[in-house]
């Protein structure tokens, strides 16, 4: 974890106090720029900067541009990178190697001789930030014309690792707000954010080693461990994502610069989507306005929203990480999604009376949306057969066969 | 803007003055606590580092603490024999009651005393090498036993010691060292045991707050906050999240239960593969006889390590045989030349002017609990032929009759 190591500490340490002691704002702001410059270079190395600033100049001098084409240019410039680096070995080894696993193999032994081993640090939220001007410029949002303004949202540091994923209208005020404005306040409501953020990765990764230890030996442990695990691995995630948040929230506050919240308590949802908006917030309404939207939402029928939501949730998926569990995480909650906004509509009355059974009764829901919430982390860590077999032995009586 | 309502109301609540002045006090409190844990002899009821308080179990001992064992355990006015290097060291697979080391001490008598800082999977460099060096000057009559290897001054998992040791400034200067900790400054993040910058850093911190020497002592004297898995791997079971001092202390080995041959059967071919190895070590010199390459890495890394302005004789270095068993499954001349690789290996380290000393291809089979590491019935026979060799060396220098 890049913030628990010494060198960001020693980072923080030669940062901030000059921060803070030198009050004038372009020096802040081209100080804050050296700041997320040096952070990307130890991090990422030369191999993993390379590409970031070539696509970062690239969409600088196309997101000056009015031409509708040009920012369409610079979309798909986005897009081809982050599939270059990140879906390469998945497109052609996963998914060409399914239909035709001679290709697949030839195609993977290609790939693995040509790419990186690693793609570029935090390749995914540069594109998804890059996509999200080039479309908004595309809407007619003002463009960022100050290459310090643009190179700070660009490389903001305490963000750069896991989020959450800005948005520049939102983000530059802030910042501008932040460096003239930062006080002790501000700095004291970081410094607890993020220590509070630290404190949740220590328990996520305990948490994490005390998982990889049980899971293995899931069969042989008794019901009520077994259930503890199954929290335990919900509670991991949730702590290690929003830990993250936490850290990279409290690092920009130190600085006067606020970032909107990533995660609100989605453990206590009453509802799949109630659970989305309070689920990496910011992953979930970037998918909504760029994906979602885009795709017709549900303005085209309830068969036309259904498919629109399983694309985008797909997508979601696929963004953790380039694997078939992903992707399948992403359909479970696009089907879950989908069956909460439909169930109303039920013939015969029954959706209506779920619906007043939910409302009435808003426990119900809770424990309905947890169990789903909780089951889908086995798709997301474990494979499908794996995650079923685990979901089994969670239940005390002998059920039909699952196991695939 | 989605806020954290509860962190608002808390923070605007609180003042920030009195917040950073009472940070600022709470970390000068932390530095003053870890200068006092750092001063403690938090291990002295263990007879060997036990992997659960050693950096396989997410301990990481300090040198004062370390320094703090060993003085715990050897007072100045006797003969201190610092055992360490590799599980073979550690007495893998021994109980504490019959580990090789005790029974070393039961062999040497009052006048000396025995101290084991073996690790699994380490090298004579993680702990037992600079501390070796440290303990010179407080301990004039030292004799460093270690078993032969090939080793690097940075290894995974123990670098760290190396790193605090040299920036606490405890060692001298050793230009191959010094080479090794430079070179591994240009070490990525994706080798963090090896990432040299890292691990300078961290010992910079260290140093100023000792914050290290704290974490061990509450860790073990009150709760270890970071899950180990090994700390269920043993037998009987223990607490997952507890105290490290009050985790079971002794060897648990499944191989020890199995019986002459089974125990040996596991990698039985990479282990004849490994005996066969040694024996590329070795040429025939212009008159005929075998002996040992000039370019051999172990005399090599050893004359590296340990320079000649130091004294090299008081170095014990130990061939340890591959079980006999497996050496049964070599051709009778392979088997010869097995023993005289290690002889030649010897004669290699004496002309460095270390001391050697090869054992265990005569040993019985029940002798070792698989194939590398010697067993409970092992152990006294190791530590017969070991302090033979000391009291030599002792006698030697004149430090006993």
């Amino acid at each position: 974890m890049i913030f628990a190591t010494y060198y960001f500490l020693a980072l923080c340490l030669l940062f901030f106090p000059v921060y803070w002691c030198v009050k004038n704002t372009r020096f802040r702001l081209g100080w804050l720029l050296a700041a997320c410059l040096l952070f990307q270079f130890h991090y990422a190395g030369a191999a993993g900067v390379g590409p970031i600033l070539l696509l970062g100049v690239a969409v600088y001098f196309l997101g000056l541009s009015d031409d509708r084409r040009l920012l369409l240019g610079g979309i798909i410039l986005c897009v081809c990178t982050l599939v270059f680096y990140k879906y390469t070995v998945f497109l052609s080894v996963d998914l060409i190697g399914m239909f035709h696993p001679a290709t697949g193999r030839l195609l993977g032994e290609w790939v693995r001789h040509h790419l990186p081993p690693t793609p570029p640090l935090a390749v995914s939220f540069f594109a998804f930030e890059f996509i999200h001007y080039l479309v908004d410029r595309c809407k007619g949002t003002l463009a960022m014309r100050n290459p310090l303004q643009f190179g700070v949202f660009s490389l903001f540091f305490p963000t750069l690792v896991a989020g959450p994923i800005k948005r520049y209208e939102q983000f530059l005020p802030s910042v501008g707000d932040g460096i003239a404005k930062v006080d002790s306040r501000d700095v004291m409501t970081g410094l607890v954010q993020a220590s509070l953020g630290y404190s949740k990765k220590m328990v996520a990764d305990n948490l994490a080693l005390w998982i990889a230890h049980s899971q293995p030996g899931f069969d042989h442990l008794s019901l009520g461990m077994r259930w503890a695990v199954f929290a335990a691995i919900a509670l991991r995630i949730l702590f290690d994502f929003s830990g993250y948040s936490d850290i990279a929230i409290g690092i920009a506050r130190m600085m006067g610069i606020r970032v909107p919240a990533n995660f609100n308590w989605p453990y206590s949802s009453t509802s799949i989507r109630d659970f989305w908006h309070r689920w990496h917030i910011s992953l979930s309404l970037w998918i909504r306005d760029y994906v979602y939207i885009p795709l017709g939402g549900s303005r085209h029928g309830a068969f036309r929203r259904f498919l629109n939501g399983l694309a985008a949730f797909s997508l979601c998926g696929l963004w953790h990480g380039p694997s078939w569990n992903f992707v399948l995480w992403g359909l479970y909650h696009g089907i879950g999604l989908s069956a909460c906004t439909a169930y109303e509509h039920v013939p015969l009355g029954i959706g209506q009376a779920l619906k007043a059974t939910f409302i009435r009764i808003p426990l119900l829901g809770w424990i309905l949306t947890l169990l789903f919430v909780c089951f889908g982390w086995l798709l997301f860590f474990y494979p499908v057969h794996e995650a079923l077999r685990m979901a089994e032995l969670l239940v005390p009586i002998e059920l039909p066969k699952l196991r695939m | 803007m989605p806020r954290n309502p509860l962190l608002e109301i808390f923070c605007g609540w609180m003042r920030p003055g009195p917040f950073f002045a009472g940070l600022i006090f709470s970390l000068l409190l932390c530095s003053l606590a870890g200068r006092w844990a750092s001063s403690l002899d938090l291990y002295g009821d263990r007879i060997r580092f036990m992997r659960k308080i050693s950096p396989e179990g997410y301990v990481f001992p300090t040198p004062d603490h370390v320094m703090r064992f060993v003085e715990g355990k050897a007072p100045r006015d006797r003969i201190l024999v610092l055992v360490g290097g590799s599980s073979k060291m550690l007495g893998t697979g021994q109980k504490n009651d019959l580990l090789w080391t005790r029974f070393l001490q039961k062999d040497l008598g009052p006048d000396y005393s025995v101290v084991n800082l073996g690790v699994r999977g380490g090298q004579p460099t993680a702990f037992l090498l600079p501390m070796a060096e440290i303990l010179e000057k407080k301990y004039p009559r030292m004799i460093v036993v270690t078993d032969e290897t090939s080793p690097d001054w940075l290894t995974p998992n123990y670098s760290y010691f190396l790193w605090q040791c040299r920036m606490d400034g405890l060692l001298s200067r050793n230009p191959s060292r010094e080479r090794e900790l430079l070179h591994s400054l240009k070490n990525g993040p994706q080798f963090p045991w090896l990432y040299g910058q890292e691990l300078l850093l961290g010992s910079l911190f260290e140093r100023m707050t000792a914050s290290k020497n704290l974490w061990n002592y509450l860790g073990y004297q009150y709760f270890f906050p970071v899950y180990s898995p090994l700390a269920e791997d043993v037998y009987p079971k223990d607490p997952q999240f507890a105290a490290r001092k009050s985790v079971y202390d002794d060897e648990y080995d499944y191989d020890i239960d199995k019986k002459v041959p089974e125990r040996f059967l596991s990698n039985l071919d990479l282990h004849l593969k490994t005996a066969r190895e040694t024996l590329v070590r070795l040429i025939k010199d212009p008159g005929g006889k075998r002996v040992l390459r000039d370019e051999d890495t172990s005399v090599t890394r050893f004359n590296d390590l340990i320079p000649e302005e130091r004294d090299r004789s008081r170095y014990l270095l130990l061939n340890v045989s591959i079980s006999p068993y497996v050496l049964s499954k070599l051709s009778p001349v392979e088997r010869e030349d097995y023993g005289d690789a290690l002889e030649a290996m010897n004669q290699s380290l004496a002309k460095k002017g270390f001391q050697a000393v090869r054992l265990g291809m005569d040993y019985p089979y029940e002798a070792y609990n698989d194939a590398i590491h010697l067993s409970d019935d092992g152990a006294p026979l190791m530590a017969r032929d070991v302090a033979e060799k000391i009291r030599d060396i002792t006698r030697n220098k004149g430090w006993s009759r």
